[in-house]
């Protein structure tokens, strides 16, 4: 504590789970913009993971209202916000904004595996026959007919889930950007911020996520398909670093009477969440991004570049939510002191926060093992390691030989074929 | 399930009809328990419960109208209380809602529990409380854990332990 604040700003009301429910709905968002990418925009490459993404926004998505549910205390009374919704406040709206779309997310995965459900169902034996036989809900026609109808109601489902999970995240923001008593939170961008940061840390889950499930298979990772969600990683990331920044030096440069206790906040109380996890790891991910798109470095290199940017946007998301919620709440009302966060260990603390991040991935294996995202047709992994047959690149002539080479021979080809083009 | 009716394509099989089935199935179980679960006085004044505003009417008051009351048979302690620190207290802050207690005085007895942590929710030292206002103290660094009542007389609060200042 320093300066001067109220006496009702000792408490941090809004801790841990409340960092976590921004932090999992973003990833929900993110990962179920992939799967669009692949369902409405065609983007061919990234068919491997597209099953994968929503499944993982599944998981996701069901553990994401946990977090909120823990911090009200009567967990019951959630319900109270379906029984007698209220249309003029934000808040309020989350029970049917989030029900909509988890309901849209679980029609697209069944019209998504209703074909494999009903190939299951007939040959799986025992409980599990029963389990994929009921999921089927007695609608077992795979005609070329029906699947094409079922292929047109998953186009449609993704193109509705677009909107849906962009207003589910952008809604976030909102209750956040809409409090004008903060000046940390109060501005139009925040949902707009919030939406960008949320499809980056959906797609660096992904990466991670896919990285990982292919290492746990032993499988080799479609590098099309990385390489494709690394570029697109790096575009978002763009986007999201431009307007997290914009929001700060807009707040700099009109230097209301605001600005100092932010400018308190950013550079005094959390600079090291602030200006290191979360906006260093957003530079540090752009040039690692950036660099493991060069042909010359070597794929084993261009791979761990891209599943380390996912590992350190994931991180750098986090710490985001945290560096919104929390520390907008570290901002006394007066603007001339901040108040301080402790760290809980367990009342809605670092304990029970760990379970809420690591429950995703319970759910993640449980779905998987009902509902397999693989597709078919890939590669066993070559376990031989740095055979390198696959790197069509000379010997190394050190780290810094290839590092070189590799920067200018790229930065040559940049301005004719442009990092757009797929190669 | 019939075997030779799997994979049928009439309209009652087709995935839509199911799935549509299954999800108005849900809407309607939703709306009736809602129907169930939603008070029936809800909204009659405002986004609340309107009978709970008749049931706080009609409960019976625990306190009493003020130390008026109480002055009635426990005059000594009020002249006690007169002058000194505690002296605008209301004597059921301490002591609890009397109510009763005035309506069959040998029957209701009010029982204080003088315990630190009685005293500590208005002298506990904490940072909404502003010290130039009310004495504020840590309470066990204070008195070792001990119970304030050891040396301070709640009715004249400085007295035992020698006068105004301390």
């Amino acid at each position: 504590m320093e300066g001067f604040i109220y006496p009702n700003e000792i408490e941090i009301n809004w801790g841990l789970f409340i960092v976590l429910y921004p932090y999992l709905t973003g990833l929900v968002a993110g990962a179920f913009i992939v799967s669009s990418l692949y369902h409405v925009f065609g983007v061919d490459k990234l068919k491997p993971v597209s099953r994968l993404a929503l499944i993982s926004a599944l998981a996701v998505l069901l553990v994401a209202p946990l977090a909120l549910i823990s911090h009200l205390g009567k967990p019951l009374r959630a319900l109270n916000l379906m029984w007698t919704p209220n249309p003029t406040s934000a808040m309020a709206g989350f029970g049917y904004i989030y029900s909509f779309y988890l309901i849209i997310v679980l029609l697209e995965i069944w019209f998504m595996y209703r074909k494999d459900l009903v190939k299951w169902a007939a040959t799986k034996q025992g409980f599990m026959g029963k389990v994929y036989s009921i999921l089927t809900l007695g609608a077992r026609d795979i005609s070329e007919k029906a699947l094409h109808t079922d292929h047109k109601v998953v186009t449609f489902l993704a193109i509705l889930g677009i909107p849906s999970a962009a207003f589910l995240h952008g809604y976030v923001g909102f209750i956040f950007g809409a409090i004008k008593a903060n000046p940390w939170w109060s501005t139009p961008l925040m949902p707009v911020i919030f939406l960008l940061s949320a499809i980056v840390s959906g797609v660096a889950l992904l990466i991670v996520v896919y990285a990982a499930s292919c290492r746990i298979r032993k499988k080799k990772i479609d590098f099309d398909c990385l390489m494709t969600m690394n570029k697109y990683l790096w575009v978002f990331l763009i986007f999201a670093f431009v307007l997290e920044v914009l929001e700060v030096v807009h707040l700099a440069y009109e230097a209301e009477e605001e600005w100092p206790a932010v400018r308190g906040l950013i550079t005094t109380v959390i600079p090291f969440e602030y200006f290191v996890i979360q906006l260093g790891q957003m530079v540090a991910a752009f040039f690692l991004l950036l660099a493991a798109r060069f042909e010359s470095v070597p794929k084993t290199v261009r791979k761990f570049l891209t599943i380390a940017s996912g590992g350190m946007i994931l991180v750098s998301v986090l710490a985001m939510r945290f560096n919104v919620v929390v520390g907008g709440q570290l901002v006394s009302k007066s603007l001339s002191g901040y108040s301080e966060f402790h760290w809980p260990l367990w009342h809605e603390g670092v304990i029970p926060t760990i379970g809420f991040m690591v429950l995703p991935f319970v759910f993640l294996l449980a779905l998987v093992r009902l509902l397999p995202p693989w597709m078919a047709g890939e590669e066993e992994a070559v376990l031989q390691p740095a055979s390198s047959a696959e790197d069509d690149t000379p010997a190394v002539e050190g780290v810094w030989g290839w590092l070189v080479s590799g920067v200018s021979r790229s930065i040559s080809r940049l301005g004719i074929r442009g990092l757009w083009r797929e190669e | 399930m019939a075997k030779a009716k799997e994979g049928g394509s009439g309209f009652t099989r087709s995935a839509l009809f199911r799935i549509g089935t299954l999800l108005g199935l849900v809407l309607v179980i939703f709306a009736f328990v809602r129907t169930t679960a939603v008070p029936a006085s809800f909204g009659e004044y405002g986004r609340y419960r309107g009978d709970n505003i008749t049931e706080n009417v009609n409960k019976e008051a625990g306190f009493t109208k003020d130390n008026s009351v109480c002055g009635k048979c426990h005059q000594a302690e009020l002249q006690t209380l007169a002058g000194n620190e505690h002296q605008a207290l209301n004597c059921e802050s301490c002591h609890g809602p009397g109510n009763r207690h005035t309506e069959q005085p040998a029957a209701v007895s009010l029982k204080i529990t003088e315990t630190a942590e009685l005293c500590s929710s208005c002298h506990a030292e904490i940072a909404a409380r502003s010290e130039d206002k009310i004495a504020t103290v840590r309470p066990f660094m204070h008195s070792g854990g001990g119970d304030c009542v050891m040396c301070h007389n709640p009715h004249r609060p400085l007295a035992r332990i020698g006068g105004e200042v301390q």
